[in-house]
């Protein structure tokens, strides 16, 4: 042993000062004397998060006890008590304040996600399997089985190194899946960017060693892709969105579905059973993600933290993956989750919370020698799953991590008897009664939002052709295209509505839509991210992004009353009160939206402390919302693509079109701010979309495309884009407020519309089945000539060749990916 | 004893250095990657060299360089970069639980240090700093450059 | 009632595509069994009519696309592969497999390099069928479509001159009908001297289904035959029927 031990002594610190070593491997620290100010300041130096109030709490607990924590304890306190294990913001007393009039939200989880969903839960059930406790929440697909759909950010590793970021993401949601039940099987992934723009000049990034828009786009695609594609799920469904404020803060959202028998979706962890671990190695390589994707960036955490990038393995997760499917199929697991934020300590914690158990840090295979016991405990080395399983499983499980090539460690035991007990070269160092651990300070917040819209004069229109050439080559609005075709996104053969597809096979679709095998029913993913809705009027982004994720699984073909949906909120600095005053907006929209539609959220997650510190200041993102959402699709033939297929059909509009411009890419290429935002008027919609569902199983709809991002007639182009006909359509009865502008009636992004292509002799029963709704003929595939005309009465406002607005669109983004 | 092995592909056209760079430059420039591996062992050479034939080699598209010499002529400069140590190289990782795998080597490999090369053409010696910038990454990579002559 | 024949799925680590190959392998009628590498020995090929290596990537594919699951393979059976081919069985390699049995030499010399656009390409493809009688491709029409999926497509040899001596020969027994990745020759699929052995990039595996074409209103091109029931079949489907009847025959 070469190990230097009289090397110069650094100057003595909080740690040291505090610290008595029973041996070399852990600490005892003595807390108990401490005010506030050093417990602070320990939180600090250990880097674990917790604010002053929080470790108070710990040194009462303890002076309970009357005895001092280890490290090893302090680290399994700080990993469950983070924001991003225990979502504290979501849990907190909020004293709210919305346009003068005061009001208290005592838990925004509580009061907007969980009891809205319960509600729903009872008035459908046997929908709903399983959610919010476990990995990801499960809905019914058919008799024997179920699917289940998580999301989750990974904003700040993305920032640092966007390859390793956005790979570590993907790997780590994956892994939620294959721990949701007893292991589902992951079929499909979502991923949504939110970056600055890609020709963002460089002299415009106010900080360094900030990465540019495109070195970060360029690496998060590739991160995703080569995480994905070795994984063999295919990604299926996305959206980026573009804007300055994403400059410093990229978000990179991950989601993943799965399938899973029914029968294997209640797990329970009991005394006897044994605690094993599979897959990669544990190294020094994932210390601290979880306390650190807790606390804001700037330019030194970008230095700093240079030795907490990880790159992800993906090979090391199909391995893992393979071996826990084989084992589910085969009745061995009793109990599994994912090694994610906070490792072993958390997914032991989360096994052993109930029924206690002892964890053997000796048996855990190290990347690295030397190891010291918290370490262990609390890295987050990727692609590791934990286990409970009758010991007489053991032969078995063995032999098929031998069959596929993956390490399995005998971690524990469960014991019943409440205690979590971790042991490492003999000795215990870390004893704790989990069930103490739960009552973590509730924290007191405020927060106040006023209205920022104000009555706007729409601008006129004068030429609508060049305004519809503008919007399909706006960075909103371009071709995903280069970056889809990076993904495979038709691995396990089973995407049936691609995310690119029509007739040329490179029109965009609203949702995308898996078989699953084994099910006559299919399963459709939609999504929606609206930010720049909330930035004025983040209650209409909360209500339209669900709206909008909702028509896209309709519009697929799925049964509007078997939705379910996801919360995943990125915000800046909840203490400020003003952009926590935006977050509970959200919430409120987000909640009355579902509850109108009756899709709970059954799941969802935060990720807090978006914000920069700039040369010239905090940059916050703007509080941002991805809502994606599952639906069940009851047969094959009710898959619904948005591209236009015959030549000789008609085209009508389904839903109200108001007059208002807010958050779309049309105001905002008009420089209009403050343009109201249009509401969602969810009674009438929801009466809509069940009429649309009945027209689905009657066969009258061809295809269908929401009306989102450059209004109805980006949507008209897009539908063209199939190449198989023009198209000639009339504004003059579009259902829409009084005084409409053609500015509003072609590119205002008013939500729950629909535009759907029939066939001529099926128009007239369409209408009847709409009688009382918003609903209008508006035109016909033209066969005999390829372009985009729209009239309004006597006035042409469009009249385009398809193949030139397909090229902007198709174009845009290929010489930046 | 240390062998530095470096391969080429060789139907992989010049491509476009600005498809590597946020910003395009205001002179062109094209670039050719090889691959470079660095390997301490104990044992016979022959034995080492037949290894990374086998294991590294394609003969059809690839070409490979055995020395310190740099494979290709004619270069701007040459950007070297790799995993700096503590971050995962799958490739490495791979070669080596090959490498374990096999029964009798004939050699042992103490070390594997894998390098990509970016080899630039045209242009100006003075735009590395902005390939640096736009390539390589403090957080997982270490690199150096090598001038012409 | 007649046997019917066995089918073995090589899976390597980071195949991915075993189990949509071996559903359509079951398809059209094989016994199929997916065999993991670490359990492989040359007697597992006893009774087996055939070998698939579907797609994927094999140990990552971070060395080149197929080098390691050539190598791995060849320290678990040896020559066994090449055997089984002399023997009469059948080979086919879907992408990752098809990297694979050009570096076990199974397949005329060729690599399989980074396609020119440098990019991954997950994209429907138009192929034409240059070997009808092959025992793979029997049942397809002249030109058809399937999807492509991968970043080292470009298959490339020694001289290009090669590369135009298998369109001759009708090794070539897939090409693109347009520049794709730059493969020489447009090749998309070789097959050896025997007939037997078959390597392809595009994936039949993705298209048993007419549902599964990306045009809702796609229909095969009808040349009679097709039999009940199979109007909603994918091109894909009648790659792995051809396959079983010229197994089926073979054998009876």
């Amino acid at each position: 042993m070469t190990t230097e031990t009289e090397s110069t002594p650094p100057a003595e610190t909080i740690l040291d000062s505090i610290a008595e070593a029973p041996a070399d491997h852990y600490r005892v620290l003595k807390i108990s004397d401490l005010d506030g100010e050093k417990l602070y300041e320990l939180s600090q130096f250990m880097k674990l998060s917790l604010s002053q109030e929080d470790m108070l709490a710990i040194q009462e607990i303890y002076q309970e006890w009357d005895r001092e924590p280890t490290d090893v304890e302090l680290e399994v306190i700080a990993q469950t008590w983070s924001e991003h294990c225990k979502h504290r913001i979501f849990g907190a007393n909020i004293e709210h304040e919305i346009d003068g009039e005061k009001e208290t939200i005592q838990s925004l989880f509580k009061t907007y996600i969980y009891d809205v969903s319960h509600r729903i839960f009872d008035r459908k059930p046997g929908f709903v399997l399983s959610a919010f406790h476990d990995n990801a929440g499960f809905i019914t697909l058919d008799e024997n089985q179920a699917v289940c759909l998580k999301a989750e950010t990974h904003n700040h590793p993305s920032a640092i190194e966007p390859y390793a970021g956005a790979n570590t993401g993907l790997g780590g949601v994956i892994r939620d899946i294959l721990g949701a039940g007893k292991g589902a099987k992951p079929i499909g992934s979502l991923d949504v960017f939110c970056f600055g723009a890609p020709d963002t000049e460089m002299d415009n990034i106010k900080a360094d060693d900030v990465l540019h828009p495109l070195g970060i786009m360029r690496g998060v695609v590739r991160g995703v892709r080569d995480y994905g594609n070795r994984m063999g799920i295919p990604t299926i469904s996305g959206a980026i969105q573009f804007d300055d404020s994403y400059i410093y803060n990229p978000l990179v959202y991950c989601g993943t579905a799965g399938v899973i028998p029914i029968k294997d979706i209640d797990k329970e962890v009991g005394a006897g059973m044994k605690v094993i671990a599979v897959g990669g190695r544990t190294g020094r390589d994932g210390l601290h993600g979880a306390t650190f994707s807790s606390a804001a960036l700037d330019t030194e955490s970008h230095e700093e933290d240079q030795q907490a990038v990880q790159i992800g393995n993906p090979i090391e997760e199909k391995k893992a993956a393979d071996f826990v499917l084989a084992a589910r199929d085969e009745g061995l697991i009793e109990f599994i989750t994912d090694c994610g934020a906070g490792g072993y300590s958390s997914a032991a914690g989360e096994m052993l919370e109930e029924c206690g158990g002892t964890i053997d840090l000796d048996s855990v295979i190290l990347k690295e020698p030397g190891m010291v016991s918290w370490e262990i405990f609390i890295s987050e080395s990727q692609e590791r799953m934990v286990l409970a399983v009758k010991p007489e499983s053991l032969p078995a499980l063995r032999k098929l991590a031998d069959l596929y090539e993956t390490e399995l460690i005998e971690l524990g035991d469960a014991d019943g008897s409440g205690i979590l007990k971790v042991t490492h070269h003999g000795e215990t160092v870390c004893q704790l009664d989990c069930s103490k651990l739960h009552n973590a300070p509730i924290r007191e917040m405020k927060s106040q939002w006023t209205k920022k819209t104000e009555a706007v004069e729409p601008p006129l229109v004068e030429n609508a052709g060049e305004d519809l050439r503008s919007l399909l080559s706006d960075f909103a609005i371009v071709s995903r295209e280069p970056i889809i075709r990076e993904y495979d996104h038709e691995v396990q053969g089973n995407t049936v509505l691609k995310p690119l597809a029509g007739a040329s096979g490179d029109a965009p679709q609203d949702a995308t839509v898996l078989r699953i095998s084994g099910s006559d029913r299919l399963m459709s993913m939609g999504l929606s991210v609206l930010p720049e809705w909330g930035k004025t009027d983040p209650y209409a982004m909360g209500t339209a992004c669900v709206d909008e994720c909702f028509r896209q699984l309709v519009a697929s073909g799925a049964d509007p009353d078997r939705i379910a949906i996801l919360d995943n909120f990125c915000m800046g600095n909840p203490d400020d009160q003003e952009e926590l005053g935006a977050l509970v907006e959200t919430v409120k929209g987000i909640a009355v939206a579902a509850e109108a539609y009756g899709a709970p959220f059954v799941s969802g997650k935060d990720s807090f402390y978006n914000y920069f510190e700039t040369e010239e200041g905090p940059v916050s993102i703007p509080v941002t919302i991805l809502v994606s959402g599952m639906g069940i699709v009851e047969e094959a033939s009710h898959v619904t693509g948005s591209s236009l297929r015959h030549d000789d059909s008609v085209f009508a509009l389904i839903g109200h079109t108001q007059g208002h411009l807010g958050g779309s890419v049309f105001a905002r290429q008009k420089g209009l701010e403050k343009a109201e935002v249009p509401s969602t008027d969810l009674e009438t919609a929801m009466e809509s979309y069940r009429k649309y569902y009945e027209a689905i199983q009657q066969g009258l709809i061809l295809s269908a495309h929401d009306v989102s991002e450059g209004g109805l007639a980006v949507t008209l182009a897009e539908m063209a884009f199939s190449g198989k006909a023009g198209l000639e359509i009339d504004l003059c009865s579009v259902p829409a407020d009084d005084e409409m502008s053609k500015a509003a009636l072609l590119f205002g992004e008013s939500p729950s519309r629909l535009v759907v292509e029939v066939a001529p002799e099926n128009l007239e029963k369409l209408a009847d089945l709409f009688e009382g709704l918003p609903f209008a003929a508006l035109g016909r595939a033209a066969g005999e000539h390829r372009n985009l005309r729209i009239d309004w009465g006597k006035e042409t406002l469009i009249n385009e060749p398809i193949d030139e607005l397909k090229s902007l669109w198709k174009n845009g983004l290929a010489q930046y990916y | 004893m240390r062998e530095l092995f470096e391969i080429s592909d060789r139907y992989i056209e010049p491509g476009d250095a600005n498809g590597l760079l946020y910003e395009p430059l205001e002179n062109g420039m094209t670039y050719r990657a090889t691959t470079r591996y660095e390997v301490e062992f104990e044992g016979e050479k022959e034995a080492l060299e037949a290894f990374i034939e086998k294991t590294l080699l394609d003969p059809i598209s690839q070409e490979l360089h055995e020395g310190d010499d740099p494979a290709l002529t004619d270069f701007t400069f040459v950007l070297e970069y790799g995993m700096k140590p503590g971050a995962l190289d799958l490739e490495k990782e791979a070669i080596m639980t090959y490498y374990r795998g096999i029964e009798e080597p004939g050699f042992e490999l103490k070390s594997l240090t894998i390098r990509q090369r970016l080899y630039l053409f045209g242009g100006s010696a003075d735009e590395s700093d902005r390939f640096i910038r736009d390539i390589c990454n403090a957080a997982i990579h270490n690199w150096n450059v090598i001038s012409a002559g | 009632m007649e046997e019917r024949p066995c089918a073995v799925l090589l899976k390597f680590p980071g195949t991915n595509c075993d189990e949509e190959t071996a559903r359509a392998l079951e398809t059209v009628g094989f016994v199929t069994e997916v065999i993991p590498i670490s359990a492989l020995k040359p007697e597992s090929l006893v009774g087996v009519s055939l070998v698939v290596l579907s797609g994927g990537f094999s140990y990552g594919d971070y060395v080149m696309a197929g080098r390691l699951a050539k190598l791995v393979t060849e320290q678990k059976i040896g020559d066994t592969l090449k055997e089984f081919r002399d023997n009469g069985g059948y080979l086919l390699g879907i992408c990752n497999g098809f990297q694979i049995l050009t570096q076990l030499d199974l397949l005329p010399a060729g690599s399989l390099v980074e396609n020119t656009s440098a990019r991954f390409q997950c994209q429907w493809v138009t192929l034409k069928n240059r070997a009808p009688e092959s025992p793979f491709l029997s049942h397809l029409p002249d030109t058809f479509e399937f999807p492509i999926a991968h970043a080292e497509g470009r298959l490339v040899t020694q001289e290009e001159s090669e590369a135009k001596g298998y369109l001759e020969s009708g090794a070539a027994a897939l090409t693109y009908t347009e520049d794709v990745n730059g493969s020489f020759e447009q090749i998309a699929g070789l097959q050896d001297e025997s007939g037997r052995v078959f390597g392809l990039m595009p994936h039949p595996e993705r298209f048993l289904h007419r549902q599964d074409h990306y045009d809702p209103d796609w229909s095969h091109p009808s040349d009679g035959d097709s039999a009940e029931g199979e109007e909603n079949r994918g091109s894909g489907y009648y790659l792995f029927r051809s396959l079983f009847e010229s197994v089926t025959s073979a054998s009876s």
